[in-house]
């Protein structure tokens, strides 16, 4: 590793199922911190399988493979001991959590992570913190007393996975399709809060089946999977070429190769 | 077939007994009588609370033994200031009275051993005393207010025929409180009642008697409290209590009952209201003590207009067992209630909470709603929600009732976790985020808080 990455996640050989049925099925790829990754690909390629596995959820599988955080055994950790180590998911579809506020999980979420052991930030930081954050995010500051994700629309529940990655301070983050189903507007802000990350110690892969998003957080790499698997891997203009001609063109190509062997 | 020799109790020993307490002839006349209703009485059948177990006849022993010895109770202590218990309190009493709201009223009971007398000690204040507030002892009560005893203590609100554990608590009440507010005196700070039971006793009678007059309003925060330990001698501590609430036109009352006897008790509790015209109740009750309790509290909106709210919380785990029935009987026309429960089972608890509304006919343009929500942590608790509403009147307004049981949802735990939050901390915010609805609806921070501090440590102890 250069001496400008200080953090890296490397998945080798990854395979995962649910319900008994492979989703993954043989995924490698390694991010490192200071730089940002764009994954694509068609519905059912296998990337939100993948996001949740890397995270630990309890339905996924892990069937072979390792993942690797810094050099441990991501797999081996619960997902909260995977949090503390620096990982982060921007869920899709977050929970609603009835009648716990915004501010008292961040405080939790953030005691956890970045204290422990008698480090918890004290309130009036913790406060400043959060205030800056919602200001970044342009979000009301009545928004902190609200009961996590309740009745909130769709990019209300994304700003607010992206305030809570602004907050934890990951040193990989794992957003998963945290622009579908918002606008323009939206979008931008999301693009903020990623790259006010941005920096040596941070490392993101963002999983979109659009390249809207990868346009206002350019990517030093893209990937695309299909089928459970990377099939492509490429800079921007990758994003680019398949937002202009589409999965099917890129599946014909990768046919073609194969055949062409 | 066996004599029940055993279990008979003689009608002089209930006699001696009231005499002792210098209790008018009328009085022992009412315990002799529960004393027959009690022996008559066959054991309740409780659909899903098995009594077999319950000792009964160690019980009938101990009260034997009360009734020929315990002797009458202390005179209660008038206090300098509320808090003014001092250290020959017990350590308990003397921090839940620390947390009493500045300008509370408050009135304290110990009881100790059954041949110790029971203490009792006052702080009134001085002007709401002027004002005919009334805030004593039930002994002191049948000395000094003989007649409104006479007329509220055991007749309309809960009598003792309501089950042989009331007929038993009308035998042997041994401790109680009367509050009486005259008729437009609105008490601005809460009157504080406080309960304590020494782990070894083996019978407590409470008794709460509130009667309100026309326009009085009061709030009232009521604490049951005993050490956790099993009693002397393995015979689990037998409580039959009892709350009357006789609420006069367009009276209104907040009542709290904060319940965390030791969880080694044995618990068998009426509250009931009897409501006059527009008067409102709210109940606001937290269940929480007890290896077994056994709870049916009800609200009778007989005048028109009455309402009454019941806001429920309890947590029950380890080998608890909770049976809970809260009931709102419309009789009077436009009256209106909404019973709003939620309940946390544990470890190898078993929680049966039941709503029963009834509209009878006549009860026009009435409303009621009830909602009941269980949350099951653990694999071994078990939950019974029943609601029932009976409408026996065409002319309703609204009769609606909704109940879950459910389990931590595993996305939500899953979600907060992989925010970093320990899966012990994640259980205890789904479980705080749970009560809320009903914790925000108790008018008081401080009890609020004490429902927290109760639950984090019987989350921490999971």
């Amino acid at each position: 590793m250069s001496e400008q990455t200080r953090h890296e996640l490397k998945i080798v050989d990854l395979h995962v199922s649910v319900d008994d049925k492979p989703i993954v099925k043989g995924l490698t790829l390694t991010i490192r911190s200071g730089e940002i990754h764009g994954l694509m690909g068609p519905n059912g390629s296998g990337k939100t399988t993948l996001a949740f596995a890397l995270m630990g959820h309890p339905r996924y599988t892990i069937e072979s493979g390792q993942v690797l955080l810094d050099g441990e055994d991501v797999l081996a950790m619960s997902p909260d001991e995977r949090a503390r180590k620096g990982l982060f998911l921007a869920f899709q579809y977050p929970a609603e959590v009835q009648g716990v506020t915004v501010a008292s999980f961040l405080r939790a979420a953030v005691n956890s992570v970045r204290g422990g052991d008698g480090k918890e930030l004290p309130i009036a930081e913790f406060q400043k913190l959060l205030r800056e954050k919602m200001e970044l995010l342009e979000m009301d500051r009545s928004f902190a007393s609200r009961y996590l994700n309740e009745g909130f629309s769709g990019g209300e529940k994304k700003r607010n996975e992206m305030l809570q990655m602004a907050m934890l301070q990951p040193h990989i983050a794992v957003l998963d399709e945290t622009d579908s189903g918002l606008d323009i507007d939206a979008i931008k802000i999301v693009a903020r809060a990623v790259n006010s990350l941005r920096g040596p110690d941070f490392g993101a892969l963002i999983i979109t089946h659009y390249q809207r998003i990868l346009r206002y957080i350019e990517p030093d790499y893209v990937h695309v999977m299909m089928d459970g698997r990377i099939v492509r891997s490429g800079g921007k203009e990758l994003a680019e070429e398949l937002e202009e001609k589409g999965y099917d063109w890129l599946r014909q190509q990768l046919a073609d190769q194969s055949v062409a062997r | 077939m066996e004599v029940q020799s055993t279990l008979a109790i003689e009608r002089s020993l209930v006699e001696s007994y009231g005499a002792r307490r210098a209790e008018p002839s009328w009085m022992v006349e009412r315990r002799a009588e529960a004393l027959r209703l009690f022996e008559e009485t066959p054991m309740p059948q409780w659909d899903r609370t098995d009594l077999s177990g319950l000792d009964m006849e160690a019980y009938v022993q101990a009260l034997r033994r009360a009734l020929e010895s315990a002797p009458a109770p202390a005179p209660v202590v008038d206090l300098a200031s509320p808090k003014g218990v001092d250290g020959s309190w017990p350590a308990a009493v003397v921090e839940e009275l620390q947390g009493v709201q500045a300008g509370s009223s408050v009135i304290v009971h110990v009881a100790a051993g059954i041949e110790t007398p029971v203490r009792s000690a006052r702080w009134l204040d001085p002007e709401l005393a002027r004002r005919g507030v009334r805030l004593m002892s039930l002994t002191e009560a049948l000395a000094q207010m003989p007649d409104l005893v006479r007329a509220h203590f055991m007749t309309r609100a809960v009598p003792a025929s309501q089950g042989k554990f009331m007929a038993l608590h009308g035998a042997a009440c041994d401790v109680g409180t009367v509050l009486f507010v005259p008729r437009g005196v609105q008490l601005e700070q809460p009157i504080q009642i406080v309960t304590w039971m020494d782990a070894a006793r083996p019978l407590l009678f409470p008794h709460t008697l509130i009667v309100l007059e026309d326009e009085a309003r009061v709030t009232v925060i009521e604490s049951q409290m005993s050490a956790g330990a099993e009693a002397a001698g393995g015979v689990r501590p037998l409580v039959a209590g009892a709350v009357e609430i006789v609420a006069g036109p367009s009276s209104r009352i907040d009542y709290v009952a904060l319940q965390t006897w030791g969880t080694h008790v044995q618990s068998f509790t009426n509250r009931r209201a009897v409501q006059d015209r527009d008067s409102q109740v709210e109940w606001i009750l937290g269940e929480f003590g007890c290896a077994l309790t056994r709870g049916e509290f009800e609200s009778a909106l007989e005048g028109s207009g009455a309402s009454s709210h019941t806001v429920l919380v309890f947590f029950a785990d380890g080998q608890q067992h909770l049976d809970l029935l809260n009931s709102m009987d419309h009789r009077g026309t436009h009256t209106e209630s909404d019973i709003a429960a939620r309940g946390v089972l544990n470890g190898q608890a078993r929680g049966i909470y039941r709503a029963v509304t009834h509209i009878r006919s006549g009860a026009r343009e009435s409303g009621a709603y009830q909602k009941g929500n269980i949350l099951v942590l653990s694999p071994d608790a078990r939950a019974d929600a029943n609601p029932s509403v009976v409408v026996e009147e065409s002319e309703v307004q609204r009769a609606g009732h909704a109940a879950t049981v459910g389990q931590v949802d595993r996305e939500q735990l899953f979600y907060l976790m992989s925010r970093g939050i320990p899966e012990k901390v994640a259980i205890a915010l789904i479980v705080e985020g749970f009560l809320r609805p009903v914790l925000d609806r108790i008018p008081s921070e401080a009890v609020q808080e004490r429902i927290r501090r109760i639950v984090t440590a019987k989350l921490g102890a999971a």
